[in-house]
């Protein structure tokens, strides 16, 4: 009697046991979802301008020679400008034009984003090619150059150091 | 069967080769980065933190440093004023030769507490291949991000001075614009809202938030005219708030043209 008295308690024991861990089971399975890695993370501030090696100018008309420039883009912070400007002369009248030793080509370097339009690199201020409102990653951005070279313009190898500046986060 | 054993074989070869040559194809164009874009701390002397200039082109670079104070023009455009260094803050390398997937870490220090308690600024980074590429035409980086040397929270002034309402343009096409400076030390948007009435007409407007570099002037728009103010003296109320405060406001007659 005693015996069965001892098995009966140790049974319930057991089953108390069982029904224990199944309730820890339970609320283990029901935390797992919560306790799962969320898909996310903190993406570094950081800026990046890519820049492909110009084409030699070509014929693209009557006495207009084009080249390009391809540019990648990647910024974090907004507003982001992409611009270019003479990096080399200063002062009028190299600045903005080609120029072959003392030689100056008469007619200004024109630039131009993919879709804008071309302008003259010879004024002080930088030629805004591209602004964007959000976030970039490798955005393509084709620079494209335009010379007027009429006949009679004295022939040399000309050359010009072009500054192409992308801009952050503003102030 | 053997033939089509054979092309599996040889088109998983193919899948695999590619595989491990596209990521090395795809990576083969660089170029110069910073990190981070926009670096913040207090505008407290030492240590204000660091830059991480990154040279990810097949070429090496001339590289070089310099922080500059920004220009902000009164349209609220802004651009580094390359005629100008930030005297109080330097950096430990200005100038070095950056070789092809090099990075390097330069490190910013205020000398002394600024003047109006914070500073703002922008770090200018300048690379110059050293063999460019091109045939005539050759290309040189430039990045500019931003520098937030902010004052210690109990020394934030929000302050902003309101000068003249100004016309430009007809009634029909015009608008009204108001100068405002920053008189504070931060560069928290400034905005508000504007009141005109008269001749029994009112049209009321929220200015549209606008950051101010403290110490600068800037034309807020208030009102697009449209049409819906005819000509005749009027007169302007402003409320103008930073950061949740009211910083400024006035009442001025003005005379549409």
């Amino acid at each position: 009697m005693g015996a069965q008295v001892s098995a009966a308690r140790s049974s319930a024991g057991l089953l108390a046991l069982a029904c224990a861990i199944l309730a820890a089971c339970l609320a283990l399975a029901a935390l797992a979802p919560a306790q799962s890695p969320v898909p996310g993370g903190t993406v570094p501030s950081t800026i990046e301008l890519s820049l492909g090696d110009p084409t030699p100018f070509t014929r693209a008309g009557r006495d207009v020679y084009a080249a390009t420039i391809s540019a990648e883009v990647t910024a974090t912070d907004t507003p982001v400008s992409l611009s270019v400007a003479d990096g080399e002369a200063t002062e009028a009248p190299r600045r903005g034009h080609l120029v072959s030793g003392g030689g100056i080509l008469p007619a200004a370097l024109l630039a131009a984003g993919t879709d804008s339009l071309y302008r003259p690199l010879d004024p002080q201020v930088p030629l805004a090619l591209r602004v964007w409102r959000e976030p970039v990653i490798d955005a393509a951005v084709r620079i494209r150059l335009r010379q007027s070279a009429p006949r009679g313009t004295p022939l040399g190898h000309y050359r010009k150091l072009l500054l192409v500046t992308l801009t952050a986060g503003g102030p | 069967m053997k033939h089509l054993s054979t092309r599996l074989a040889i088109v998983a070869t193919c899948l695999a080769v590619f595989g491990l040559l596209l990521p090395p194809l795809l990576e083969a164009r660089g170029g110069l980065s910073i990190t981070p874009g926009i670096l913040e701390h207090v505008a407290q002397p030492g240590s204000v933190g660091a830059v991480k200039i990154e040279n990810t082109t097949s070429r090496s670079m001339t590289v070089r440093l310099a922080l500059r104070p920004w220009l902000q023009a009164s349209s609220g455009s802004v651009a580094p004023n390359r005629r100008s260094v930030l005297g109080k803050l330097r950096p430990n390398r200005g100038a070095f030769n950056l070789r092809a997937g090099a990075s390097r870490t330069v490190q910013l220090s205020l000398a002394s507490r600024p003047a109006l308690g914070s500073l703002y600024g922008a770090v200018e980074v300048t690379g110059a291949p050293k063999r460019p590429g091109g045939n005539g035409i050759k290309v040189a980086y430039r990045l500019v991000t931003s520098l937030r040397l902010y004052p210690p929270a109990s020394a934030r002034r929000y302050s902003a001075r309101a000068g003249r309402v100004v016309q430009h343009g007809s009634t029909g096409h015009g608008a009204l614009f108001l100068a405002v400076k920053n008189a504070g030390n931060t560069i928290d948007p400034i905005s508000g809202r504007v009141r005109i009435s008269g001749g029994g007409r009112t049209l009321s407007g929220v200015i549209s938030p606008a950051t101010i570099l403290p110490g600068a002037t800037v034309n807020l728009r208030l009102v697009n005219l449209r049409g819906g103010l005819p000509r005749g003296r009027y007169r302007v109320g402003v409320r103008l708030t930073q950061a949740g405060q009211r910083v400024g406001g006035f009442k001025q007659g003005i005379r549409l043209r």
